[in-house]
């Protein structure tokens, strides 16, 4: 990364105001409405954890550089310069107590995109080096090693001898021409292994063909938490020379929110140019292969079962139905909780909070959110298709002594799959029991 | 009852699990820690350390054990690495067999045994796979046999102490 | 200068300056806006972002859902009640409707003038209660600047000086109407270098949020 200093990061604000952003700044009448729809505002009640607050110097160099009055202000040194105090003042606005979850910008009345505002207050954040140190260290680790974590291709390796040893099955690398481009977020790789194996055993069943990239397994994208469009670029870019290269007709985002953000909609726009193959959320692809009858299920949960939208799934991904059709599969006792679908509320560590330390107390307060709309819903169990937003869950449940087991979708849905052969009948109808 | 266990040799999952579902409660829970108590070197947490060795009492009473479930609850999270932060495979050896070990004392009305009890056989095999991955060890992971082994020897010192 | 000469100067060429110096900087703020540009989204889009966005340019007027609405019910009710309140003393009250007609050639139905008189007081009484939350409320206090507060004068002080006008009020009529008249020129003035302009911005904002979620396939 290149060396980073105010000026950057000014220079970086500048560019990227556009059309929408100006609109926005032009409207906002300051009334305060986006702060009722922020769980970090309505659970920690800081008052300047006000969304449109957290782009305020953004706001100061829009006026400075774009309207007449502004700049008339500048010259004659009328104007409040954006400095580096001010920006490592914000760093706890912009970074810890904001996931990017986007309710903000779906209940501002004039219409304000604000959280796409302060994905872009973000890149001035990070060029002038006024980004946390953990996803500053994150997003190293990802640029130098390939993964956030430091995960390498040996761990994937023995992860996979793992898996091929427990199910039996294929886990093919640098496959030509295969069907699907299977990505790992790094936290599944290192705390939930069982995800590798459950996308196995259901493409597997399905008769689909499948490949890992060598080069390209990493789907966790710490550009774009951090907010560097050329660290997000260089990961995105990663994926798809390997997607090209191995001729994949569609690449899978696994069971991580912000990840499926940066290779489906920022990706084409962070290298440039249209991909050659689809991008689908692992949930997508499961969708597709229930409708065609292909992913066939046995038994049903007996628990009273809810499902946490993940934010940049559903309401950021549009991924909204498809998880509640692969659960009904398979649930005999499913409730929504309130809220649920598109407004749903964030867990509260997507976005590079969670790899925050700064953050931790405001994250686990922000669970009390979550907490609210569990009580009295009276569930077994909490389903996601998230393993950053799963964690986290289970961190705050943990935290406030709530019962409540935390289940990734995938997994469940490998769980119930219709067993092939006869011999494993009697353990497919046990383990179902 | 044991006498109606019809193997006294594992040598596969199928084997395995078999086993499990004839298991009673107390001899589930002390199957379960002698599996974790495999893997133990492979964690520094005191916590898990005489969470297991209370487990492997058979005379361990329902309130001891409950406690010793709180505890390890806590250390499941703690143990887990947040995502973003740099990974370390000891620590995820570590966390695993802090999640076996949690499994172990879960209260049977939870979840349901079998399952719990190959939840425990997955989460020990992890953590010696995250342990080889640490010492940069490419070799098979050996887990699974020692699993096989530490069985049989329980079904056959039963049987033999019944006779 | 008398009266009756303040009245023709702000009626004349006060109304001139004001009214070309408001459609000017209104003008320049659009080109501000959109010689900008936006970039193509180059992602495959799920659903159209077209009608997506059209759709939100209206929608947005209404809160996403109940709880929405709950939340923020005080901001909610007020802001629809001056909203409204101003929309009828500005265009259903006769002789405002008679100036607009000399200006664009054509009228429309007005409303009694004491109906309109009740909406004046309510319009008045909903921005003093906008007012005394942005200072009192803690997140409001954060936000709000001082040219939060003087857009609050620009735009309460026209609604006062015409109902105390009706009203024979305080000034002597037709200094009371100068200055009523003159109060909306200086709004007039402002309102394209304050939040004012958010009353023809909005359309924009919400046609770019609605026109990429829509993109997306998620109704905003």
């Amino acid at each position: 990364m290149s060396e980073a200093s105010l000026e950057k990061g000014i220079q970086a604000l500048k560019e990227q105001i556009d059309a929408p952003v100006a609109a926005f700044f032009s409207s906002c009448t300051h009334c305060g409405m986006c702060a009722d729809a922020c769980l970090f505002y309505t659970e920690n009640k800081d008052p300047e954890f006000v969304p449109i607050h957290k782009v305020e110097p953004m706001r100061r160099i829009w006026e400075q550089e774009y309207t007449l009055v502004g700049r008339a202000k500048k010259l004659l040194g009328l104007s409040k310069k954006v400095t580096d105090e001010e920006l490592q003042e914000w760093q706890h606005l912009v970074y810890d107590s904001c996931t990017l979850c986007g309710r903000c910008s779906m209940v501002c009345p004039v219409g304000n995109d604000i959280s796409s505002m302060i994905r872009k207050m973000r890149e001035g954040m990070a060029a002038s080096g006024n980004a946390p140190p953990g996803l500053i260290g994150a997003s190293t680790r990802s640029v130098e090693i390939g993964s956030p974590m430091g995960v390498r291709l040996p761990a994937v390796q023995a992860q996979i001898k793992h898996a091929v040893k427990e199910t039996g099955l294929e886990y093919p690398m640098d496959r030509v021409g295969a069907e699907y481009l299977v990505l790992l977020s790094s936290m599944e790789i290192m705390n939930y292994p069982e995800y590798l194996q459950a996308i196995a055993k259901i493409l597997h069943s399905a008769g689909k063909t499948w490949t890992l990239s060598s080069k390209a397994f990493e789907a966790t994208n710490s550009g774009i938490q951090i907010g560097s469009s050329d660290i997000a670029a260089e990961l995105v870019s990663r994926v798809v020379n390997a997607a090209d290269e191995l001729k994949v007709g569609t690449v899978i985002s696994p069971e991580c929110g912000h990840a499926y953000t940066a290779i489906r909609w920022d990706g084409p726009n962070l290298v440039g140019k249209k991909f050659g193959f689809k991008v689908q959320h692992i949930l997508e692809v499961l969708d597709e292969l229930r409708a065609a009858g292909l992913l066939k299920t046995e038994g049903m949960e007996d628990d009273k079962l809810t499902f946490h939208d993940p934010c940049q799934l559903v309401r950021k991904g549009g991924v909204i139905e498809q998880p509640r059709n692969l659960l009904k599969m398979i649930a005999s006792d499913f409730v929504e909780m309130e809220d649920a679908g598109v407004m749903n509320w964030c867990c509260g560590a997507g976005g590079g909070v969670s790899a925050n330390e700064n953050a931790d107390e405001i994250r686990l307060k922000a669970f009390d959110r979550k907490k609210k709309q569990l009580d009295g819903l009276g569930v077994d169990a909490l389903v996601t298709a998230c393993a950053n937003c799963r964690i986290h869950l289970e961190d705050g449940l943990e935290d406030n002594e709530m019962d409540l087991p935390v289940l990734g979708l995938t997994e469940m849905l490998a769980e119930h799959l219709v067993k092939e052969s006869d011999s494993s009948e009697e353990k497919a109808n046990d383990i179902s029991n | 009852m044991i006498s109606q266990i019809n193997i006294t040799k594992v040598s596969n999952d199928d084997d395995l699990r078999s086993v499990f579902k004839q298991l009673d409660e107390t001899d589930n829970r002390i199957v379960g820690a002698m599996l974790v108590d495999d893997v133990l070197s492979l964690t520094t947490d005191e916590r898990v350390k005489r969470a297991i060795s209370k487990a492997l009492e058979k005379e361990a009473s329902n309130d001891e054990l409950g406690d010793v479930f709180k505890s390890l609850k806590r250390a499941v999270i703690d143990s887990s690495t947040r995502c973003g932060a740099a990974g370390d495979w000891d620590d995820q050896a570590s966390h695993f067999v802090t999640r076996a070990a949690n499994a172990v004392v879960t209260p049977r009305s939870q979840r349901d045994t079998v399952n719990q009890l190959w939840q425990i056989v997955q989460s020990c095999r992890m953590a010696r796979s995250c342990s080889l991955i640490a010492s940069s060890d490419d070799s098979d992971n050996p887990e699974a046999e020692y699993q096989y082994k530490i069985v049989s020897d329980f079904l056959n010192n039963k049987s033999s102490s019944a006779a | 200068m008398n009266s009756a000469e303040f009245l023709l100067w702000v009626r004349g060429t006060g109304l001139q300056i004001a009214t070309v110096i408001f459609v000017f900087g209104i003008i320049v703020r659009f080109l501000e806006i959109l010689s900008l540009g936006r970039k193509e989204n180059l992602a495959e889009h799920r659903g159209s972002g077209v009608s997506q966005g059209i759709r939100t340019m209206f929608s947005r007027s209404i809160p996403i859902d109940k709880n929405t609405a709950r939340r923020s019910m005080f901001t909610f009710l007020t802001g629809y009640v001056f909203h409204i309140g101003l929309f009828v003393v500005i265009f259903l009250l006769a002789p405002h409707i008679s100036f607009f007609k000399s200006i664009l050639g054509f009228a429309w139905p007005s409303i009694s003038t004491p109906i309109v008189d009740f909406f004046a007081v309510l319009t008045m009484v909903s921005l003093l209660a906008v007012l005394y939350r942005r200072i009192t409320h803690p997140v409001l206090k954060t936000l709000s600047t001082s040219q939060d507060y003087f857009v609050w004068l620009l735009t309460f002080i026209p609604v006062l000086t015409g109902y105390m006008s009706y009203h024979h009020l305080l000034l002597p009529y037709n200094w009371m109407l100068g200055t009523h008249i003159l109060s909306v020129e200086l709004m007039l003035i402002f309102f394209p270098f304050t939040k004012l302009t958010h009353a023809f911005t909005l359309f924009l904002a919400r046609w770019y949020t609605g026109s990429l979620a829509g993109q997306k396939g998620v109704k905003s």
